[in-house]
C-alpha cells in the first residue's frame, strides 16, 4: 500500500501546478468585453479545479482506501498486475519468470529510461533509422541480455519493416545524420 | 430508393472497384496498426496516390482506408493497450484487460462484428436519412456542442473507478494541457513559454501515444514480465454466450455513434466514450467492466463505426466534413474534380450511391478478413516481450514523428510516456485524461461562441429545447444510477454504489 | 589480432563510402556558388498546414507541377501547429538550402504581427505568388439583406452577428476593414475554419459570413447560401460568380486578397533563386496551374522573385493597420 508521503507528495504537485496554471492563466484574460469568455478562462477555470479535486483526493484518500480499478482487477485475476510487488518497501519480493528481483526490474527500468532519451537525443546526430537500430540492440543485448544473434535478426527484421512502411511507402522524411542515413 | 440502390451495386461491384476497395481495406489496417497513424493522416498520405483513378473508385479505396484503419487501431488497442486514434482509447479499458487474460481473439472478433452491425445499421440510416438527418444537424449550433461537451465530460465520472476525485482531477489536467498553444478565437499564446513548438499545441495523439504505448511498457519493465500469454484455442473463438451477451450493447452503442456522428465535429471520440458510459451504467454486466467486460469492447467499437459511418452525412449532403477524415476527403472530392455541396446527391448518384455501397462491401471485406485473422493477431502476444516493447517503443515515436515530421513530437511522446508510468504507479486513470485533451478545444471553442453569441450571459443554453434535453440527459446520466438505486436497493447495486 | 583489423577494414570501407555520399550531397550545394544550379535530390514542399486544408492543395498542386519541370521529386511535408507558426519557424532552420521550399499565404504575414515568432516575411526568399483569393460577404436566402450596403446599414443600427474564421484569417480582415471604412461594428463569434463558418450561416446561428468562393460553389449553386458582393478589384470572371457586384460597386471600398504562393529559405544564392523563379513561370503555363486556380477559384494573378517581395511589403504595411497591437 502507498505510504502517507507517497499519497501526499503527488497530490501537492499537482496542487501546486493547478495553482500556477490558474495564476498564469489569468493573466491571459479571464473575461473580456461584457463579461464575454476570454483566453484564461479555461486555463484559470480547469488549473483551478484540478488542484482543488487533488486537494480532496488528499483529504478523501487518507480516510478510506477505496478500491480502485486496478486493484479490483488485482482482486478478481489473481497475479494479474503485479502492483503489489512493485511497492514492496524491501524491494526484492515478487521475482519474475526470469527470476528478477524487483530492485533488478527497477535498475532495468532506469536504464531503459536513459537509453530512450539518449536515442532520441542522438537522432540528430546519427539519423533516425540508426539512433534506433542502435537502441534495438543495447535493449535487447544489455538490458535483456538477449543472445546477439537472435537480437540482432529482430533488430533488422524490424528496422527493414519500419523503413518499408515509413519511408518508402509513406514516405516519411525520417530525420538523416550527419552520416546522411 | 430501390433504384439508386442498385445503381450503387452496379458501381461498387466491378472487378476493378472491388479490387481496390479490398486494398483500401487492407492497407488502412496496416496504418491503423501503426500508433498515431490514423485514418486522417494514413488517407492524406495517399490521395497523391490515387490521382490517376476513376473518383469513384479513389473515394472507394480512401473509404476502404478510413475503415481498415479504425480495425487496425482497434487490434493494437486490444494487444498492446496502444489506442490507434482517440476513438479507440475506450476500447484499451477492457480490450486489454481481455487480452492479459488470453481472451484477446474474443475481443478482437466482437470488435469485427460489432463494427460490421454498426456499418449496416448507420449505413441503412445513412441511406434513407442522410438529408433530414444533415439539416437538423446544422440546429446544432455553438450552445448545443457546449451541452454536448458537458455530457461528454459527465461520462467521466463513469471511468473513475473507485475514485470519483482522482477522475476528476485528471480531466481537468486534460483540459488544462489542452490550452497550451494559441488560444481558439483569440491570438493570445499560452503557456509556451518562448517555445515556437508550444505554439501549436500538444497535440492529443502524442499525448495519447506516450500515455498509453509507451507508458504501459515502462510499467510492464517495472513490475516484471510475465509468461507470454498462450490463449487456448477455445479462448480465441468468440463463444455464442458473449456474443448474445454483447447485441444489446452493439445496438445501444450503434445508435448512439450514429448520433454524435452526424453533427459536424463532436465525432467519433465522444461517441465511444459516452456508449461506454452509458454501458457501464446501465448494463447488466456492469460489474465486470474495467475487468475484461466483452460488452466494454462491444459497445464504443460499435459506436466509432456508427459515427464514422454518420460523419458522412453532413459530408455528402451539405458538403460540411464530419470530422477530420472527411474534410481531408472532401479536399480529395475538389481534387477529383467533384463539388461537394447539397446537389452532390442529384448531381452525382453513380458516385455517391456506389460510395455508400462500397462501405457496405468493404465493411463485410472487413468482417471475412478479421473474424480468421483475429487469434492469429492475438498470436503476437507470444513474442517474448523482451522482444517486443523495444519494437512498441520504436514505432510509437517513428508513428508520431510521422504525424508532425517534427522531433519535438518525439520528445512529446517520450515525455508523456514518463507521465503515464508515474499515473500507473500513483493509480491515477488515465482515459479520463486523454478525454480531457479532447475535448478541451472543442470545449473551449464553444464557451467562447456562447458567451459571444449571448454577449456574455450564459442563459442561452436553456432557450434552445435541443440544449436542455441534452443537459437533461446529462443529467439523469450523472444521478440516475443513484436514483435506481434508491428505488431498488438489491444487494448488488448497493454494493456497486460504494465504488461510484 | 586478424578478427579486429578486420573490423577496423570494413568499418574503414563504410566510413569511406559514408564520405562519399555524404561528399556528393555537399557537391550538389556549392556548385551552386557561380554556376547554374539545379535541384540533385529530393526537394521537400513544407505546408505549414494540416492536410486537406487551402495551403494543403496549393502546396501539392505547386510540388506536381514543378516535379514535371524540375525532373525531381518533390515530397510534400505538413508541419502544422500554432495556425502556420511552427511551420513557418521550422523553415528557419533550411537556411541557404536551395531544395526546401514551403507554401505560403497570408499567415506568413499575420503571424509576426500578432504573435512572438521568430521570422518574418523578410528571413525567406519569396518565389512565387500563384494567385489572389477574395471572398464574398454572404448570407443566408431567407435574410431580409439583400447588398452589403444593406448589411453595412444594419450593423450601424444594431446587432450584426457575424462568424469569422480565425483571429487572424483572411475573413477577420475583411470584416475589420468594412467596420473601418464605414464606421461601424459587427458583433464577431469566433470559429475554426470556413467550413465551420459555412455550417453556422446554415444553421442560423450567425447573420453574415464572408467566404472563399472555392469553398461554397457547391452551395451557391444549390441556393442555400446568398452572396451579396465580392470584396475584390474586379468581378469573378466565372460563370457561376460573374453576376456578384464587388463590394466597391455598392458604395464600400473595401478589397482585400488572401495570397498564395511559395517560398524559399533565406540566403539562397542568387542562381538557385533564379532557377526557381524560371521553374514557377514555367509551372504558370501548365495545366496543372490552370486547373488549380479554376478549381479554387482564385484570381490567378501571378507574380514572382522581388515583384513578390515588393507586394509582400504593401500587403504587411495594409495587414498591420487591422492586426497591429
Amino acid at each position: 500500500m502507498l505510504s502517507a508521503i507517497q499519497r501526499f507528495v503527488p497530490n501537492a504537485v499537482i496542487i501546486a501546478l493547478g495553482i500556477g496554471a490558474a495564476a498564469m492563466g489569468a493573466g491571459y484574460g479571464v473575461l473580456g468585453d461584457d463579461g464575454r469568455v476570454g483566453p484564461g478562462f479555461l486555463p484559470t477555470v480547469a488549473g483551478a479545479l484540478m488542484a482543488f479535486f487533488a486537494a480532496v483526493n488528499v483529504l478523501t484518500s487518507g480516510r478510506k482506501q477505496t478500491p480502485t480499478l486496478d486493484s479490483v482487477v488485482e482482486e478478481q485475476v489473481p497475479g494479474f498486475h503485479d502492483g503489489e510487488a512493485s511497492l514492496d518497501p524491501a524491494g526484492d519480493g515478487g521475482l519474475d519468470i526470469h527470476g528478477r528481483t524487483q530492485r533488478q526490474r527497477d535498475r532495468m527500468l532506469w536504464t531503459v529510461i536513459g537509453i530512450v532519451l539518449a536515442t532520441v537525443a542522438l537522432v540528430p546526430l546519427l539519423g533516425f533509422m540508426l539512433a534506433f537500430a542502435a537502441m534495438l540492440l543495447v535493449i535487447a543485448v544489455v538490458v535483456e541480455r538477449r543472445k546477439i544473434m537472435p537480437s540482432v535478426m529482430v533488430s533488422v527484421v524490424t528496422l527493414a519493416a519500419t523503413y518499408a512502411i515509413f519511408v518508402l511507402f509513406l514516405r516519411v522524411p525520417l530525420p538523416q545524420g550527419i552520416l546522411g542515413i | 430508393m430501390l433504384d439508386n440502390l442498385m445503381l450503387g451495386f452496379s458501381t461498387a461491384l466491378t472487378f476493378e472497384n472491388l479490387l481496390w476497395c479490398f486494398v483500401g481495406v487492407l492497407v488502412g489496417t496496416v496504418i491503423g496498426l501503426m500508433p498515431g497513424l490514423g485514418s486522417t493522416t494514413g488517407i492524406a498520405i495517399l490521395i497523391p496516390l490515387t490521382l490517376g483513378m476513376e473518383p469513384v473508385t479513389a473515394l472507394i479505396m480512401l473509404a476502404g482506408i478510413y475503415y481498415g484503419a479504425q480495425y487496425g487501431g482497434t487490434i493494437t488497442s486490444v494487444l498492446i493497450s496502444t489506442p490507434g486514434e482517440a476513438a479507440s482509447v475506450v476500447t484499451t479499458l477492457d480490450g486489454y484487460q481481455m487480452a492479459r487474460q488470453g481472451r484477446a481473439g474474443s475481443a478482437l472478433a466482437i470488435a469485427a462484428i460489432g463494427s460490421f452491425i454498426a456499418a449496416i445499421i448507420s449505413l441503412a440510416l445513412l441511406m434513407a436519412l442522410a438529408p433530414p438527418f444533415a439539416q437538423f444537424a446544422l440546429n446544432f449550433g455553438p450552445v448545443e456542442n457546449l451541452s454536448i461537451m458537458i455530457l461528454g465530460l459527465i461520462t467521466v465520472v463513469s471511468f473513475a473507478g473507485g475514485s470519483m476525485s482522482k477522475g476528476l482531477m485528471m480531466v481537468t489536467a486534460g483540459l488544462l494541457i489542452s490550452t497550451v498553444g494559441i488560444a481558439s478565437g483569440f491570438s493570445q499564446a499560452r503557456f509556451t513559454f518562448g517555445n515556437v513548438n508550444l505554439l501549436g499545441g500538444i497535440p492529443f495523439v502524442e499525448v495519447m501515444i506516450g500515455l498509453f504505448a509507451v507508458g504501459e511498457v515502462l510499467h510492464q519493465i517495472r513490475v516484471g514480465a510475465a509468461a507470454p500469454i498462450r490463449a487456448r484455442f477455445k479462448d480465441m473463438v468468440i463463444s455464442r454466450k458473449e456474443l448474445t451477451n454483447s447485441m444489446p450493447s452493439i445496438f445501444r452503442g450503434s445508435f448512439i455513434g450514429f448520433l454524435l456522428g452526424c453533427l459536424p465535429g463532436a465525432g467519433s471520440t465522444l461517441a465511444s466514450f459516452l456508449s461506454y458510459g452509458v454501458e457501464r451504467r446501465f448494463s447488466r454486466n456492469k460489474h465486470n467492466f474495467g475487468k475484461g467486460a466483452i460488452e466494454g469492447v462491444a459497445s464504443p467499437e460499435s459506436a466509432n463505426n456508427a459515427a464514422a459511418n454518420a460523419n458522412f452525412v453532413p459530408t455528402l449532403a451539405l458538403g460540411i466534413p464530419g470530422g477530420g477524415t472527411t474534410a481531408v476527403l472532401l479536399g480529395a472530392f475538389t481534387i477529383y474534380g467533384l463539388q461537394p455541396g447539397p446537389l452532390l446527391f442529384e448531381q452525382q448518384p453513380t458516385l455517391v450511391w456506389g460510395l455508400l455501397v462500397s462501405f457496405f462491401i468493404g465493411n463485410v471485406m472487413l468482417l471475412v478478413l478479421n473474424l480468421p485473422l483475429a487469434p492469429v493477431f492475438a498470436q503476437m502476444l507470444r513474442i517474448p516481450y523482451a522482444y517486443l516493447y523495444p519494437i512498441i517503443i520504436l514505432t510509437s515515436l517513428v508513428g508520431a514523428y510521422s504525424v508532425s515530421n517534427n522531433m519535438f513530437s518525439v520528445w512529446l511522446v517520450v515525455i508523456f510516456g514518463l507521465v503515464g508510468f508515474f499515473m500507473k504507479e500513483l493509480d491515477l486513470p488515465i482515459a479520463p485524461l486523454v478525454l480531457g485533451v479532447v475535448l478541451g478545444p472543442l470545449l473551449e471553442k464553444s464557451l467562447v461562441q456562447t458567451s459571444a453569441l449571448g454577449q456574455g450571459n450564459f442563459m442561452i443554453m436553456f432557450q434552445s429545447q435541443i440544449s436542455v434535453s441534452i443537459l437533461s440527459l446529462a443529467l439523469l446520466l450523472a444521478v440516475g444510477p443513484w436514483l435506481i438505486g434508491r428505488f431498488k436497493s438489491t444487494p448488488s447495486d448497493a454494493k456497486e454504489l460504494t465504488h461510484v | 589480432m586478424t578478427k579486429v583489423s578486420k573490423v577496423v577494414g570494413i568499418t574503414g570501407i563504410c566510413a569511406a563510402g559514408l564520405l562519399a555520399l555524404t561528399g556528393c550531397g555537399a557537391s550538389t550545394a556549392g556548385a551552386a556558388q557561380g554556376q547554374a544550379f539545379t535541384p540533385k535530390g529530393d526537394v521537400t514542399m513544407v505546408v505549414p498546414f494540416g492536410a486537406g486544408g487551402g495551403s494543403d492543395l496549393s502546396g501539392r498542386a505547386i510540388a506536381a507541377g514543378l516535379e514535371d519541370i524540375a525532373g525531381v521529386n518533390i515530397n510534400t511535408e505538413n508541419r502544422e501547429g500554432g495556425s502556420g507558426a511552427v511551420g513557418y519557424a521550422s523553415f528557419l532552420a533550411q537556411d541557404g538550402k536551395p531544395d526546401h521550399l514551403l507554401a505560403t499565404e497570408t499567415a506568413m504575414l499575420a503571424l509576426p504581427l500578432t504573435q512572438d515568432v521568430p521570422f518574418t516575411y523578410e528571413s525567406f526568399t519569396p518565389i512565387m505568388k500563384l494567385g489572389d483569393d477574395y471572398t464574398l460577404l454572404t448570407v443566408s436566402p431567407d435574410s431580409p439583406h439583400r447588398t452589403c450596403e444593406d448589411v453595412v446599414k444594419a450593423a450601424g443600427s444594431g446587432r450584426v452577428v457575424a462568424a469569422v474564421s480565425g483571429a487572424t484569417s483572411l475573413d477577420q480582415i475583411v470584416f475589420t476593414l468594412i467596420e473601418q471604412e464605414e464606421g461601424i461594428k459587427f458583433d464577431r463569434v469566433p470559429y475554426e475554419s470556413g467550413n465551420e463558418v459555412v455550417a453556422a450561416l446554415l444553421g442560423g446561428q450567425v447573420d453574415v459570413i464572408s467566404v472563399n468562393p472555392g469553398e461554397v460553389l457547391g452551395q451557391l449553386e444549390a441556393g442555400t447560401l446568398k452572396p451579396l458582393c465580392a470584396l475584390a478589384d474586379k468581378r469573378y470572371e466565372l460563370e457561376a460568380l460573374k453576376d456578384i457586384p464587388t463590394a466597391s460597386e455598392q458604395g464600400i471600398d473595401v478589397s482585400f486578397a488572401q495570397f498564395r504562393g511559395f517560398i524559399a529559405p533565406g540566403n539562397i544564392t542568387a542562381e538557385q533563386k533564379q532557377y526557381w523563379i524560371d521553374a514557377a513561370k514555367k509551372f504558370e503555363q501548365t495545366d496543372g496551374y490552370k486547373k488549380y486556380i479554376a478549381d479554387n477559384v482564385l484570381q490567378p494573378n501571378a507574380v514572382y522573385g522581388d515583384d513578390f517581395k515588393t507586394y509582400l511589403a504593401g500587403n504587411a504595411e495594409d495587414l498591420a493597420k487591422v492586426l497591429g497591437k
